[in-house]
C-alpha cells in the first residue's frame, strides 16, 4: 500500500512569512508599534495556548472512539435507515475540510442515501465539538450552547426542506412526462 | 480482531499523536493569524473597525456572512477574528454570522461540491446554507440578548 507522502504538511507557511516581512516593515518604520503588536500577540498566544491543548486531546479521543473510515461504514450501513440521526451524529463528529468527504458522500448519494441526509450532515459540520472549550473562551457558555442548539435545529431543517423540494420536483418532472 | 477492524480501529496513542501533529502542522497558520490580529489592533483603532459595520442588525449580519464565505481555514482562526471583532464592539449579529458562515459556506470549494454533486444540488444546498446561517445568527443573538 502506498504511503501518503505528507499526511501532516506545514500549512499556513508563506502566510506566516508575510506576516513576519509586515512586522519587519513595521519595526523600521515604527518600532513601538511594532513591539506593541509583538507584546499583543504574545497576549493572545498564551491566552489559547491551555485551550489548544483541550483542543488536541477531545480531538484525539474523538478519532479513537469514531474514526473516519469507521464514520464512512456506520453511515453506509445505516444510512439509508436511520439517516437523520446519523447524519447529525457524524456530522457533529466529523473532522478536517468539508471536501474530503465530498467523493465519500458523493458514493453515498448513488448508494441511496437522499439528498437531503447529506445537506443535514453538511449543515451540523458546523457543530465543531472539539473546538467548544475555544469558543466557550471566545463567546462564553451561553452563546455557545445557544448556537449549537439552533445549528442542529437548522441542519435538520434544511434536510427536511430538501427532501420536500426533491419530492416535488420529482413529482413535477413525473407529471411533465 | 480481524484486519479491517484494526485498519478502522486505531490505538488511542496514535490518534493523540495524530492530533498533535494535525495541531503542529497548523502553528504557522495560527501563529500568522495572531501576529496579524495584533498588527491590526495597534495600527487600525477599534472605532474605524467597528465603522465597517452599520450597527442594523440584519445589514450587519449579512456583512459578516459574506466574509464568512468568502474566507477559508480552519475554524479556530474564524474564532480568533470573531473574538477580536466582538472585543472592538462588533455586533453579536455580525460576528455569529462571520463564524458560522465560516464553516457552513466555502465560495472556494464551490467547483469542487459542483464536480462531486453537480450543479442542483450544490445551489440548493448552498442558498439553504446562506438562509439558515442568516437565521442561526439572528435568533442567536436575539436569543443571547434576552438572557442576558
Amino acid at each position: 500500500m502506498k504511503k501518503n507522502p505528507q499526511p501532516h504538511k506545514l500549512k499556513g507557511v508563506r502566510f506566516l512569512a508575510l506576516v513576519i516581512l509586515a512586522y519587519v516593515i513595521l519595526f523600521m518604520t515604527n518600532s513601538q508599534q511594532a513591539q506593541q503588536s509583538l507584546v499583543r500577540a504574545l497576549g493572545i498566544i498564551t491566552q489559547i495556548l491551555p485551550i489548544i491543548s483541550v483542543v488536541v486531546l477531545i480531538n484525539a479521543l474523538i478519532n479513537w472512539w469514531l474514526p473516519a473510515k469507521k464514520m464512512a461504514l456506520l453511515f453506509k450501513e445505516q444510512g439509508p435507515k436511520r439517516g437523520w440521526g446519523i447524519a447529525v451524529i457524524a456530522g457533529v463528529l466529523s473532522h478536517g475540510p468539508m471536501y474530503l468527504w465530498y467523493p465519500m458522500l458523493a458514493d453515498l448519494r448513488k448508494g441511496g442515501v437522499t439528498e437531503g441526509i447529506i445537506v443535514t450532515y453538511f449543515y451540523a459540520r458546523a457543530i465543531k465539538l472539539p473546538l467548544l472549550p475555544l469558543m466557550i473562551d471566545y463567546f462564553g457558555v451561553t452563546f455557545s450552547t445557544i448556537l449549537v442548539v439552533y445549528i442542529l435545529i437548522a441542519a435538520l431543517l434544511q434536510g427536511l426542506v430538501m427532501q420536500r423540494w426533491n419530492q416535488h420536483y420529482a413529482a413535477s418532472s413525473a407529471r411533465s412526462n | 480482531m480481524t484486519p479491517t477492524e484494526t485498519t478502522i480501529s486505531p490505538t488511542l496513542s496514535s490518534c493523540l499523536k495524530n492530533s498533535l501533529l494535525s495541531f503542529a502542522s497548523m502553528i504557522p497558520m495560527i501563529i500568522g493569524v495572531v501576529a496579524l490580529v495584533a498588527i491590526l489592533q495597534t495600527l487600525v483603532p477599534p472605532e474605524k473597525l467597528v465603522g465597517f459595520f452599520t450597527g442594523n442588525p440584519f445589514i450587519d449580519t449579512l456583512i459578516g456572512t459574506v466574509c464568512g464565505a468568502i474566507a477559508a481555514g480552519n475554524p479556530i482562526v474564524s474564532y480568533l477574528l470573531g473574538g477580536e471583532l466582538l472585543a472592538h464592539g462588533v455586533s453579536l449579529y455580525a460576528v455569529s454570522a462571520f463564524i458560522l458562515a465560516w464553516v457552513t459556506l466555502g465560495f472556494i470549494q464551490l467547483p469542487m461540491e459542483v464536480a462531486a454533486f453537480g450543479a442542483r444540488f450544490t445551489l440548493v444546498r448552498n442558498l439553504l446554507a446562506i438562509i439558515a446561517t442568516l437565521t442561526v445568527a439572528i435568533l442567536t443573538s436575539l436569543t443571547v440578548g434576552l438572557l442576558k
